[in-house]
């Protein structure tokens, strides 16, 4: 589902990232762990096709995305990519529903309703689907980021720092919740982290 | 879903927008109100001059003889010779003359003396009774018949001047002899009289005048032409070789609405101004908007929006501001006109028609829109700077 080859980066001549070469299959978890400054967070934004590489390419689902063109390629992460970050943006003007339609909106596909409750239901936030997400808890926020990343049905969920803003309690749930719905609908998660209690749960791991 | 976002964030901003909405109302319901109302006036002040040509009264300021001759509303000049008009009456120019006579009032309404002719040129109707052909009878106008319950056979003593507490002449009756129907002119607000009634009234009154014999008076002449040659050649031969005045209705009545346009355009700027200012107002909240917003525009980028469709999202959040603003603006002129219309009713008997859309209200509609689209485009733009990567990486 997810391939990159010899992909490398720089922001200046002074900072240049090679990256390693990985693959994530359907249902696969993959946690890439580093410290900061290590350049996860450039490797996922070139994963998540939001920047493109000095060389190198990225695969998802055997295309290869650096010859997308610029103008499908919204249209092209936003239906095979799902993202969640570290701390989930929302547009707090909307409710909790509205936010994860927003996914189906601008992904260009028509509103899932259904889905919405589906994932609610899933991810056990069903009661504050009218809520506007300011009122959430950082635990609650975050199974809402979750869900949006799933709301497109995307092949590969892409994860920033997750966990690393939750307590004890809320990182292993999330981390939990994150890792069954992957397999749930049959898609590749790759989870870019710091947070050394995320170690020892996913035996799939590459470090940078 | 895009409205709805919209929508949301102005909602969200409720103080914000209200601001934007009314100063953008105001503006709008100003310069609507001026237009609708100075439109209308204009045209009532149209209709009493229709077929009157010339005034002729005694020297003074012309448009003072104009407000005084033909609306009724300014003290008259003073007064003219009647047989220096009757030479006036037989210039084969002058189609029509009707000779004028005010200085009585019954409760604070002119008692004007005139001809029959007066009544026909409104083309009033009677509501009952007949037209005066003696001395001392009197036709009531229909607002003052109505005000005064004045009926056929009631009889009234005038007072002297324009003020309802003038001297009183109580020693001669005046005795109503018919009410006329509304003829929406200045007739309504008027008694008519004959003009040998006023002359009776004053006999031996005016004290000032020691002269050797009396000579008959009349305040102004109300004069219609036979060709445009009259308009050529009448009124500066009268203004030039006799003691009167000849005014022309249509140069007074333009010219009073140039002095009254003053005040009008300057209050036509400030509403502008009003306008401007809901611009600014629609840019900063826009603006600061787009500040804090920045991680919600680039959360909406990653999920897959068009920067083109996030561009026009912000820029239909200062169209919708300004256009409730003007809706709200129509709203306010046409509830403003409502009650300047009943209080005109009461006063003067005019009363303002709710009109449609105005030609310069879609004007208007345009400006405010326009004003939105300036205000909302410079914030707007901002989508294109947005770093997806680093906005959404960066806490």
């Amino acid at each position: 589902m997810l391939e990159t080859r010899s992909l490398a980066f720089d922001y200046d001549t002074n900072t240049r990232f090679l990256f390693p070469d990985l693959q994530c299959q359907s249902g696969e978890t993959l946690l890439v762990l580093g410290e900061s400054g290590s350049g996860k967070t450039t490797f996922l934004n070139l994963m998540a096709l939001l920047i493109s590489p000095l060389h190198g390419e990225v695969l998802i689902n055997e295309v290869n995305t650096g010859k997308l063109s610029l103008s499908h390629l919204p249209t092209f992460r936003a239906q095979n990519i799902g993202l969640v970050f570290q701390k989930p943006y929302f547009v707090n003007a909307l409710s909790v529903e509205d936010n994860l339609l927003l996914a189906n909106y601008f992904g260009g596909k028509n509103l899932q309703k259904n889905r919405v409750k589906y994932l609610s239901e899933s991810l056990g936030f069903a009661p504050l689907l009218k809520k506007r997400v300011t009122e959430l808890s950082g635990g609650e926020q975050q199974r809402v980021g979750i869900a949006r990343a799933l709301m497109n049905s995307a092949s590969l969920i892409l994860a920033d720092e997750p966990t690393s803003a939750l307590d004890d309690k809320n990182s292993g749930l999330v981390a939990d919740l994150l890792e069954q719905q992957a397999k749930e609908n049959g898609a590749a998660l790759v989870i870019v982290t710091h947070d050394q209690r995320l170690k020892s749960r996913f035996k799939n791991q590459i470090s940078l | 879903m895009l409205f709805k976002i919209v929508w949301k964030n102005i909602v969200d901003k409720k103080l914000n927008s209200i601001l934007a909405v009314l100063l953008m109302a105001f503006g709008i319901g100003i310069i609507s109100l001026l237009i609708n109302v100075g439109k209308q006036l204009q045209d009532k002040f149209a209709k009493n001059i229709s077929g009157v040509d010339m005034v002729v009264g005694a020297k003074g300021s012309p448009l003072q003889l104009i407000l005084s001759g033909i609306y009724q509303i300014d003290a008259p000049t003073g007064n003219i010779p009647f047989s220096e008009l009757n030479l006036l009456r037989n210039n084969p120019l002058v189609k029509e003359m009707i000779p004028l006579s005010m200085g009585d009032n019954y409760k604070g309404y002119r008692i004007v003396g005139s001809t029959p002719k007066y009544v026909e040129h409104f083309k009033a109707e009677l509501a009952e009774g007949r037209i005066f052909d003696k001395s001392m009878e009197v036709v009531v106008g229909a607002t003052v018949a109505r005000n005064f319950e004045l009926k056929t056979g009631d009889t009234f003593a005038s007072s002297h001047g324009f003020e309802e507490d003038g001297h009183s002449h109580g020693e001669q009756k005046y005795t109503v002899v018919g009410i006329l129907k509304y003829s929406n002119s200045v007739l309504d607000n008027l008694l008519v009289s004959d003009l040998s009634s006023v002359w009776q009234v004053h006999e031996g009154h005016d004290h000032a005048e020691e002269s050797e014999e009396k000579e008959l008076e009349v305040t102004v002449a109300l004069v219609k032409f036979r060709s445009p040659m009259g308009l050529m050649t009448l009124p500066r031969n009268i203004n030039q070789n006799t003691k009167m005045q000849a005014a022309l209705p249509a140069i007074e009545v333009n010219r009073l609405f140039e002095l009254m346009g003053i005040g009008m355009d300057a209050l036509k700027a400030l509403a502008a101004a009003i306008m401007i200012i809901s611009g600014i107002s629609v840019f900063i909240t826009l603006y600061n908007a787009l500040k804090e917003r920045k991680y919600e525009l680039a959360l909406m980028l990653s999920l897959g929006g068009k920067r083109t469709k996030l561009f026009f999202m912000l820029l239909l959040e200062g169209v919708i501001l300004s256009f409730t603003g003007y809706v709200l603006g129509i709203v306010f002129s046409r509830l403003g006109q409502w009650f300047a219309s009943g209080a005109l009713k009461k006063g003067y008997n005019y009363s303002l028609e709710q009109q449609f859309l105005q030609k310069e209200e879609i004007y208007l509609l345009i400006l405010a829109l326009f004003i939105g689209i300036i205000a909302a485009v410079i914030p707007s733009l901002g989508i294109y700077k947005i770093n997806i990567s680093k906005t959404l990486a960066n806490e």
